[in-house]
């Protein structure tokens, strides 16, 4: 298997996992939690992808991630150790430790959803809401198919005009006025071609009954006990994580950091994948 | 229609109102944790319009119109790469709304965000980018169902209007969930680096929206009373 043993799991663990991740990472700024989430996502990460499509999507948040910190230092005096003072603006470590952090916490975040989108395909998103949403996850589905389908529309359309009109003015609004009636064609025959699609969709009983699923995905005993940990861990964490990163704060001065058993149950939580691992050394 | 129907859609206009409202509040009393209780608000908002959607009773040629409307939006990325300035999300999600209806407009907007990341990356962003977007198409049907929409030049404003709004709905969520200690400088550091890029779309949209804001509804009324598209309660009385 090459995306590990945990993206065989039943969506709905894998969802839980993903839900958990992330919000966690979203609600605390304490620094070695940020560094836990952002060392277990990059990990996960790299295992799930190699090593440099994990680097091409760094580079690709490393600007946004860079603003939010800049803005969380450069405009927030409330640190007491200066650093550097320019006009309006001053530096502090404090102000730089909460930049920092939080430019951490979207890093982790950014790579929690980057796995997501590896572990989660769409065929599992489906499966998990086609029965509770029916047309909303049919939509999404016909919507992916009608892209592609679109742009094929639209370079036939425009290789006729071409065909039709001989030569085109290059200028720009030569160009925009041909961009709005190739729109406008591709507008008009959609509606027209859905209405087909609907009308064999009805024929072959779409909406007579409730919708099933392919399903290949059963509850088995793995599954089950994944479940119970993950549960176990995300109420541990949620209670350890209110009562040990409570007394962490940026401001006036930052706190030392001290040991907490929310680490602990922290890092088993984000390890999961890892740890499901495991079940390999069993054969 | 149903009753789970009718609460939905009576709860529409209440969740746009309260949605931003309970943002600025978060943000003027500094609370916790506001990246990850903005991203749930901005989920829970979209409940009632994905519900009311779901429950209402719509055939399989009724949802076609949304489909169409969305895959045109996320194609025309592509289909517009000769014209990088122009994006016609913006003028197309507005058209939907303002031809099919206020909730046909929102489903399209949101579906739009929701499936261009699938193309360009989820992230926490998406919730928020569905509202603003769902937003945009929502209140071009609301105004074009009082007829305010009917100007070529109305409908142009309009837009322009709406790509500032979902600017700054986006740069507001950024600042609420991201930044410690708003003042001055950092919210003036925020909204100010997306002047230019709105300022852009928010040109191209009316370069697009002002030639189309005649043709195309004429051309979707005309669809729509050929193959007689549309929920249950607005077919009767157009």
């Amino acid at each position: 298997m090459a995306k590990g043993l945990f993206a065989t799991y039943h969506p709905a663990v894998c969802m839980l996992f993903f839900l958990a991740a992330i919000c966690f990472s979203f609600c605390t700024q304490h620094p070695v939690y940020v560094v836990m989430t952002c060392v277990f996502a990059g990990a996960y990460l790299i295992y799930l992808k190699g090593a440099r499509p994990f680097l091409r999507s760094v580079g690709a948040f490393i600007p946004m991630v860079v603003f939010i910190g800049l803005l969380n230092s450069l405009f927030n005096s409330a640190g007491a150790s200066l650093l550097w003072r320019w006009g309006p603006f001053s530096i502090t470590v404090e102000g730089l430790c909460y930049g920092l952090a939080v430019g951490g916490m979207l890093v982790a975040v950014l790579l929690w959803f980057s796995c997501y989108n590896e572990v989660m395909t769409e065929d599992k998103f489906t499966y998990l809401f086609g029965k509770r949403m029916p047309t909303i996850s049919l939509m999404v589905s016909m919507i992916s198919r009608w892209i592609p389908r679109m742009v094929s529309r639209g370079h036939s359309v425009y290789d006729s005009q071409e065909a039709l009109i001989g030569c085109y003015d290059q200028s720009k609004s030569g160009k925009v006025k041909r961009g709005l009636r190739m729109a406008t064609v591709l507008a008009g025959l959609g509606m027209e071609d859905s209405v087909q699609t609907a009308d064999s969709m009805c024929a072959r009983g779409y909406g007579s009954t409730r919708r099933t699923a392919y399903a290949r995905y059963k509850w088995h005993v793995r599954e089950y006990v994944v479940l119970g940990l993950l549960i176990a861990l995300v109420l541990a964490n949620a209670v350890l994580l209110v009562v040990g990163t409570g007394s962490f704060k940026f401001y006036p001065r930052m706190s030392n950091i001290e040991f907490l058993w929310g680490y602990v149950t922290y890092a088993l939580m984000l390890g999961m994948p890892f740890l499901v691992e495991l079940e390999r050394l069993k054969r | 229609m149903g009753r789970l129907t009718r609460m939905m859609r009576l709860l529409e206009p209440i969740v746009l109102v309260v949605l931003p409202v309970l943002m600025m509040a978060w943000a003027w009393l500094e609370l916790p944790n506001a990246a990850i209780v903005t991203s749930a608000a901005a989920i829970v908002a979209l409940i009632p319009f994905f519900v009311s959607f779901e429950s209402g009773s719509r055939r399989a040629r009724d949802i076609m119109p949304v489909i169409v409307m969305t895959a045109l939006a996320v194609a025309g990325r592509l289909i517009f790469a000769p014209v990088p300035a122009i994006k016609p999300v913006y003028a197309i999600v507005i058209m939907a709304g303002l031809c099919f209806g206020r909730e046909e407009g929102f489903i399209t907007g949101s579906l739009t965000m929701l499936v261009s990341n699938i193309f360009f990356g989820q992230g926490p962003w998406t919730p928020w980018q569905m509202f603003a977007m769902g937003l945009v198409g929502y209140l071009s049907g609301a105004l074009g169902s009082r007829g305010l929409l009917n100007h070529r030049w109305s409908i142009g404003i309009f837009g322009f209007v709406m790509v500032y709004l979902y600017g700054f709905i986006l740069d507001t969520w950024t600042l609420v969930g991201f930044v410690n200690g708003m003042n001055a400088g950092s919210i003036m550091a925020t909204y100010g680096a997306g002047i230019i890029t709105n300022t852009v779309s928010a040109i191209a949209t009316v370069v697009f929206l002002v030639p189309i804001a005649h043709s195309w509804p004429r051309m979707f009324r005309r669809i729509k009373k050929k193959y007689q598209i549309g929920p249950a309660e607005y077919r009767a009385s157009s």
